[in-house]
């Protein structure tokens, strides 16, 4: 493969990167008085100082209990959330696959949503074109191509849902518990997807509370407990604290 | 080592805002936006018998509510041109801008799925809605060919100065979208706001009347905050008068628009990085 220019070989670095949400809900024009009684918004730092670097090319795995951070740092590499301190440097564009449907349009038919979703994650019209035989294809979604989204089934909502997100060639992926609803069989197809594109280069960050996803994919997993980074090594050694952790007894 | 609760002054900084480099990527993602416009006009008409015709529908039933009562009650000083060419001129930019807002500014949060889980420029997310209701208003031409066949009479030879007004209308449109979007979903009040400032700014717009209904101590302020007031003036003057756009009305609403076209772009950029954690 030819090198790449520096800021689309994928490497992510984050440098002390916090960020922080609003605990209570935007309060109404009485609610003002009281807010600022109690001493102004009040927030709640969902992330704190998370440094983490990945090479080019590494696949690194995310494990943590619920309310973590998990999801917020991948929304933060994704670049739909921007952290509150901290530098984020991602090497070029990040394909995300994370709660798949969310870009699908379910008056819309399979084949308009794979144009109009491909283009949304960054491809050009053309790009998008070019690859959506594959697309439909991989989602065994071709007999329905010209079918409303919203009478698809659940299974294939998500089918479509990972193909488009699956054939960008973006340099780093992120993939968010897509797995976990999916049949067997697609699990596998899916999976053989990812390691397809782990051969290529692209960097795989994979977030899953099925441990033998990561196992399968990750050389090195970090654990987020409470929003900083409890562990960082090897996918053998933080699997093994992070189990101890969670079952003290076993 | 524990980590602090709080993150240490040193590490807070500002962000400042790049407009060049925003106006770059915004660039780049041309297709991006005629992708979310077709989208978004194909999932609309997608099981409506009428299809497009609902688009040419809105502002001829209110040429026609206006000619059949407006006129009878008001007694506009046409210039003896017909009330429903006058108005219809009138009605279409009017109903062009209207849907942008209407459309345009709970868009964000409408759309907050993708705003929470895709990437991509968001202004384009709000530039897609002028485009859905640009459509819509070229839609409507050919409807208003037929009143002007009606009439027996045809547009004037200076109406190639639409396209000019178009372009201040657009850019006026764009940026107010822009930063009532981008505000709406902050502050939700703005989404009742906006159906009543719509229906408010219809008669606060030389749509049913003439440029002459407006106080003439207050036009030219006016025209720099309500932009429309020209272009209207402007669209009537070549298309139905043979006459230039009257420049000093067009240079206050030119004015206006490229304030909040600057105004809504800033204020939009600045308030993009909080759109995933509360919309």
């Amino acid at each position: 493969m030819s090198p790449e220019p520096a800021h689309l070989d994928g490497r992510i670095e984050a440098i002390r990167l916090w960020k922080r949400f609003r605990t209570d809900p935007h309060p109404g024009l009485l609610g003002q008085a009281a807010r600022l009684r109690a001493g102004g918004t009040r927030w709640r730092w969902a992330l704190r100082d998370i440094t983490v670097q990945i090479e080019p090319g590494e696949s690194v795995g995310i494990v943590g209990v619920n309310g973590s951070g998990k999801s917020t740092l991948l929304k933060m590499l994704t670049g739909t959330m921007v952290p509150t301190v901290g530098d984020l440097r991602v090497g070029g564009p990040v394909g995300a696959l994370i709660e798949l449907q969310a870009g699908l349009h379910p008056e819309l038919s399979g084949r308009e949503n794979a144009l109009a979703y491909g283009t949304l994650l960054g491809l050009s019209r053309q790009q998008a074109r070019d690859s959506l035989d594959e697309v439909l294809a991989f989602a065994g979604v071709d007999d329905a191509a010209d079918r409303q989204v919203k009478f698809y089934s659940t299974g294939m909502r998500l089918r479509l849902g990972f193909s488009i997100a699956a054939h960008l060639s973006a340099p780093v992926m992120l993939v968010d518990e897509v797995l976990a609803v999916a049949d067997a069989e697609f699990q596998a197809a899916a999976t053989a997807r990812l390691r397809a594109l782990q051969a290529e280069g692209t960097t795989l960050v994979v977030v899953s509370h099925d441990l033998s996803v990561i196992t399968g994919l990750c050389g090195r997993t970090v654990w987020l407990d409470d929003g900083v980074v409890a562990d960082d090594g090897t996918t053998a050694e933080v699997l093994g604290a992070y189990r101890a952790a969670r079952d003290p007894a076993g | 080592m524990t980590i602090p609760l709080e993150p240490p002054p040193e590490l807070r900084r500002r962000h400042p805002l790049h407009l060049t480099r925003s106006l770059g990527d915004l660039w780049r993602s041309r297709e991006l936006l005629l992708t979310l416009t077709e989208r978004e006009i194909r999932a609309r008409y997608k099981g409506a018998f009428l299809g497009f015709l609902w688009a040419a529908l809105t502002p001829f039933f209110l040429m026609v509510v206006f000619t059949l009562f407006f006129d009878r009650v008001a007694d506009v000083d046409t210039g003896g041109v017909p009330y429903a060419l006058f108005s219809y001129v009138g009605l279409i930019p009017w109903t062009f801008f209207s849907q942008s807002v209407a459309f345009g500014g709970p868009l964000l949060v409408a759309e907050r799925d993708l705003i929470a889980k895709v990437a991509f420029p968001r202004e384009t997310l709000a530039l897609s809605a002028v485009g859905v209701a640009g459509f819509h208003a070229a839609m409507s031409l050919p409807a208003i060919a037929l009143v002007f066949a009606f009439n027996r009479t045809w547009p004037e030879p200076t109406s190639w100065w639409v396209l000019p007004l178009l372009v201040v209308q657009i850019a006026w449109t764009a940026g107010l979208v822009m930063g009532l979007s981008a505000t709406l979903v902050y502050w939700k009040d703005l989404r009742q706001a906006i159906p009543t400032m719509l229906q408010v700014g219809l008669f606060a717009t030389p749509v049913a009347y003439g440029t002459d209904g407006i106080p003439p101590d207050l036009l030219n302020v006016y025209t720099v905050i309500n932009p429309l007031v020209g272009l209207i003036d402007g669209y009537r003057r070549v298309v139905l008068y043979g006459q230039n756009p009257d420049f000093d009305l067009l240079a206050l609403s030119t004015l206006g628009a490229a304030i909040t076209l600057v105004g809504g772009y800033a204020l939009f950029k600045r308030l993009e990085g909080g759109f995933a954690d509360v919309a």
